[in-house]
């Protein structure tokens, strides 16, 4: 039976366990049979990844260490393999990527993609990510001239889809953040400009608000499923009147269905805090117990020895959660704060990184390594260590991104929803093209995974390394719009146009440019 | 009434509505007699791309909605019983003696409000004993906190029934007419009035109401109703979201072109609304939506109209009559605007609406990549025209651009990306003219004022509106017999000159709107 086939995937989370829902004389398949489980989770990374960029730029003499290391011609593919991912440059570091072997058919993996507008630095190329279009300088009560400002002209795909679906508006979990993290947005009311979505950033306070809240107790849970009773008896009664249409009888059940996921959520217990499973909430409630100080604990220099388990809470709420149908769509957002410390870069095999490492992220994505990472304007002052380290780095992130998929591999959801590993930039030096969109999961076989994709139109000409204006051109000539992508993976996850084609037109807006839609067919079985 | 055809869409089997979350606040408030409709933060629904905000075919339950109808329904069960006005309000329909008579006899009076209907004795029995089996209601010391138990769960229960949620509209079974496969039902009188009131009013039907409807019987005669200010909001809703005035609010310029034209979209839409309100207030008709000059400007409006700024401000809007050049609401900042992007006019989107929304002429999407593999115009075309003009020549595109979506953009070529009159651009004089189809026929036009006035002669502009019209009322699409129905109200609209109003009041009186139909089982 599925349903026991669901308490057995939910206990794959840890010890979850399923009571059986009270809607248990229905005529009709309960929930537990027929849930539609698509969801849509994007992971999301800060400042580029470590690649050889393809158009030059500051970084075009480094080694590439981020993509399969496979030769794909722009325009072609690959299949991918574990032996693909996991191959290196003859004793040389594993490429990024290649932390996602155990998933090789589960995987899409694009390159060259770009976004809508190159211009701009951080924000404007992130707002663009989960949009396909182009941003604006419109932030309500901001400068309108910073680019850290920019905003998104409309809502992302993540709260598209959950609004399509009528389920809550996407959540956002920012694993240790400072700062906006401006990932998801929805259409602002009465046609205002978008609205950010607020992000939680306690995993123990979001877990116990997504899971515990909803356990009522004693005599309110009883008045509570008493009048539950009665509310099914009036339904099961008037479905069963002979004067309504079919379509009347369609709409009742589509309600009996929203009443079984109620009270079925109701019951979907997570395990006891001291359970095993439940580590990395435990750690990343730490600084919060210890501390009485909440202050203190908000500040960004404490969280950084907790960015592992605070992430791991995140990543565990987040395939609890749409394995437990409690939400369809989650951003989970890296931490850009964070100083990478020993013990989560750089003590692999037990050998320590030559210089010890304090390093701050961002500065490291300038390659600013001999001032230990600290000062941004030391950029490209050791570039070969300064590039192994944000190497290093996107492989935490890689790991990170590899156990929320087997999180959901396991609860036996991968496949039924698309889980994304987005980034803002696509180099350190703010390049965002060749953007890296690693897809996971064929929303119900409705994508082709397994393969590498280099979505770019054709090579790269001489010319096109010679200064920004060039390589901004050239990317924008032959690198794919990442509207094309999000429209594909919008269709695959069922989403449609206003004609219920499958969705083409989402997004593609590119500034006083054409605006260019449409999915990408290759991509879509 | 014809029936529908086999053909016609599963949707027309429908009566089981579900009230919009305003009529959910507004049935509570009737219910429990407070002073204001109860205020809750309920998940949006979406409206169909080919529908209005009454469509009902996106109104679905699911369990996002439920967990904000339970909710809001325990919220209120405990405001009642804790609070000893409310209380006082709602249990003063109980009147005089022991707990489980006045639980009886509010349950017979008190809950038709909630359900638009008598309830039927063996409900009343059913919720009496649910209310009489709490285990309150046996402890409890007094004949008051008895009735504080009973209503707790009885409130709860109330406010989440499918009888609550929905309009359930079962027809009449006497007045059951089989034709072919379909199965013709008039409504009850209580059916009709709460289809009535919440179509024009968005509230549940009074007591007034249903007594009138029901004493009328089936010469009950609704026409008046369209007279009450309710229904003039209802009527500003439907034209606000027919001429986008709702998506207008939100238009983007880029600063650069148009400076201090920031939040353009407010100031438009607000001079819409006036207009539309106007144009219904004083008995307008579609033609004077479509041919009117007459509008309410601010001082930015006003410049861009080319009108004196002279004593204007950002705030007040006053009336004006706008240059001869504009006819009606198509000619507007907000029409003209929204159907742009930040930099340029967009005759394509100008001429998708048309075609669609004011002549309701089908049209299907592009073919798949055709938008992608439009041709670049070449730097030497210098208009806006020749630019469309060439980008939607290739064969894939001129079956509809050609003939259909571009002359109907072109009429509008007279107004730029803020709906600033324009009459060359580029050193070239703008070019308006063009000729399209309507009521079958071929016309020539020079441009937007003359386009109007041909267009709101055309028998298929009225019969748009008023099926569009239908289409809000009836809170779904409508079927070809539902169309047909109409025709005579659109004919009536072009050719008696018939009010919007009096459009509005022919409809909820017409067959269709008095009856359901469902397929025999």
């Amino acid at each position: 039976m599925i349903r026991s086939n669901r308490r057995r995937f939910l206990a794959g989370m840890g010890g979850l366990l399923v009571a059986l829902p009270f809607l248990e004389g229905l005529e009709r398949p309960t929930l537990a049979d027929t849930m539609d489980r698509r969801f849509l989770l994007n992971f999301r990374q800060w400042f580029g990844v470590q690649q050889k960029p393809r158009f030059g730029g500051t970084y075009r003499d480094e080694v590439e260490r981020f993509w399969p290391n496979a030769s794909v011609d722009p325009g072609g593919k690959v299949a991918l393999t574990r032996q693909l991912l996991e191959k290196t440059d003859g004793g040389g570091e594993l490429r990024a990527t290649g932390e996602l072997a155990d998933f090789a058919s589960s995987l899409l993996i694009l390159r060259g993609v770009r976004v809508m507008d190159l211009n701009g630095l951080h924000r404007p190329h992130l707002v663009q990510v989960m949009t396909g279009s182009t941003w604006q300088k419109t932030r309500p009560g901001f400068d309108p001239g910073d680019d850290n400002n920019a905003w998104p002209l409309h809502e992302t795909l993540d709260a598209l889809f959950a609004r399509s679906l009528n389920a809550p508006k996407p959540l956002v979990f920012e694993a240790v953040q400072d700062g906006d993290s401006q990932t998801s947005f929805e259409n602002g009311k009465d046609g205002a400009i978008p609205s950010m979505i607020s992000p939680m950033r306690h995993p123990s306070e979001a877990y116990a608000k997504l899971f515990l809240t909803k356990q009522l107790e004693g005599k309110e849970a009883a008045l509570r499923l008493r009048a539950s009773d009665a509310i099914l008896a009036e339904l099961k009664s008037l479905r069963a009147d002979p004067r309504l249409s079919s379509e009347d009888r369609r709409r009742l059940d589509a309600h009996f269905d929203a009443m079984n996921e109620v009270e079925t959520k109701l019951q979907c217990l997570p395990p006891d805090i001291n359970d095993a499973s439940m580590v990395a909430l435990r750690d990343a409630d730490k600084p919060k117990l210890s501390d009485a100080s909440k202050a203190r604990w908000e500040a960004v220099g404490l969280y950084n020895e907790y960015v592992d388990s605070a992430s791991d809470a995140f990543l565990q709420i987040a395939a609890l959660g749409v394995a437990c149908g409690a939400f369809r769509a989650a951003n989970i957002v890296m931490s850009p704060q964070t100083n990478f410390n020993r013990s989560t870069v750089f003590d692999e095999n037990g050998s320590e990184f030559s210089q010890g490492f304090p390093g701050h992220y961002h500065a490291l994505s300038h390659r600013a390594f001999s001032h230990d990472g600290q000062n941004d304007d030391a950029d490209n002052s050791e570039p070969e260590k300064g590039a192994l380290a944000h190497h290093r780095i996107d492989r935490w992130h890689a790991r990170k991104f590899a156990k929320l998929l087997g999180l959901l591999r396991d609860a036996g959801v991968l496949d039924q929803g698309v889980t994304m590993w987005t980034n803002e930039n696509a180099t350190g030096d703010h390049w965002a093209y060749d953007m890296p969109y690693i897809i996971a999961g064929s929303a119900g076989g409705k994508l082709r995974t397994g393969q590498l994709m280099d979505l770019q139109s054709g090579g790269v000409d001489p010319g096109d390394t010679v200064d920004d204006g060039a390589i901004r051109n050239a990317a924008m000539a032959k690198q794919m719009p990442c509207s094309r992508v999000l429209n594909s993976v919008g269709a695959a996850l069922g989403l449609t146009n206003d004609d219920k084609s499958p969705l083409s037109e989402f997004g593609g807006f590119q500034g006083n440019l054409p605006r260019i839609t449409g999915n990408l067919p290759s991509l879509l079985t | 009434m014809t029936p529908p055809t086999k053909t016609e869409p599963a949707e027309h089997g429908v009566r089981l509505p579900r009230l919009s979350h305003e009529q959910w606040s507004r049935t509570a408030q009737a219910f429990l007699r407070f002073t204001d409709p109860p205020l809750f933060s309920m998940r949006p629904d979406s409206i169909p791309a080919d529908g209005f905000e009454t469509d009902d075919r996106s109104r679905l339950v699911d369990s996002s909605l439920l967990r904000d109808y339970r909710a809001a329904a325990e919220t209120l069960a405990e405001v009642v019983v804790t609070n000893g006005e409310a209380f006082a309000k709602l249990t003063v329909d109980g009147g005089e003696g022991d707990a489980p008579t006045r639980l009886r006899r509010m349950i017979t009076v008190a809950w038709p409000r909630a359900y638009r209907r008598p309830l039927t004795t063996e409900e009343i029995d059913r919720y009496v004993a649910i209310g009489m089996a709490e285990p309150d209601f046996a402890t409890a010391g007094n004949d008051d906190d008895k009735l504080r138990a009973a209503l707790r769960v009885l409130l709860r229960i109330t406010m989440q029934s499918p009888h609550f949620i929905y309009r359930v509209e079962l027809g009449d079974p006497a007045g059951e007419v089989k034709q072919g496969k379909y199965l013709v039902r008039p409504l009850t009188p209580y059916e009709y009035a709460a289809r009535l009131s919440y179509t024009l009013f968005d509230s549940p039907p009074d007591e007034a109401l249903v007594a009138a409807v029901k004493a009328g019987g089936e010469s009950f005669d609704a026409t008046s109703l369209v007279d009450d200010p309710r229904a003039r909001v209802t009527l500003l809703r439907f034209h606000k979201a027919l001429y986008s005035v709702e998506a207008s609010r939100s238009m983007i310029k880029d600063t650069g072109k148009f400076p201090g034209m920031e939040n353009l979209g407010l100031d438009a839409a607000k001079e819409a609304e006036l207009f539309l309100d106007e144009v219904v207030k004083n008995g307008g008709s579609l033609r004077d939506l479509l041919l009117s000059r007459t509008t309410f400007v601010n001082q930015r409006l006003a410049s861009i109209y080319g009108l004196p700024t002279d004593g204007l401000n950002a705030d007040q809007f006053v009336p004006f009559e706008l240059p001869p050049e504009r006819a009606g609401i198509l000619t507007r900042v907000s029409w003209t605007g929204n159907e742009a992007d930040l930099f340029e006019r967009s005759s394509i989107l100008r001429g998708v609406y048309v075609t669609r929304k004011l002549l309701c002429t089908p049209l299907g999407a592009p073919p798949k990549g055709a938008v992608e593999s439009a041709p670049k115009a070449p730097p030497t075309l210098t208009s806006n025209r020749e630019k469309v003009t060439y980008r939607t020549g290739g064969e894939a595109c001129a079956g509809c651009h050609k003939q259909i979506i571009n002359p109907n953009g072109f009429a509008f070529e007279g107004f730029d990306a803020i709906g600033r009159f324009l009459t060359d651009e580029n050193g070239v004089k703008v070019d308006t003219t063009g000729e399209t189809h309507l009521d079958g026929e071929k016309i020539t036009f020079t441009g937007a004022r003359d386009f109007m006035e041909q267009v709101s002669e055309a028998e298929q502009t009225h019969g748009c509106y008023v099926g569009q019209l239908d289409s809000w009322v009836l809170g779904r699409p409508l079927a070809a017999f539902e169309r047909e129905g109409a025709a005579p109200i659109a004919q009536r609209s072009n050719h008696d000159r018939a009010s919007v109003r009096d459009l509005l009041a022919q409809l909820i009186t017409a067959p269709a709107f008095r009856s359901v139909v469902r397929e025999v089982p």
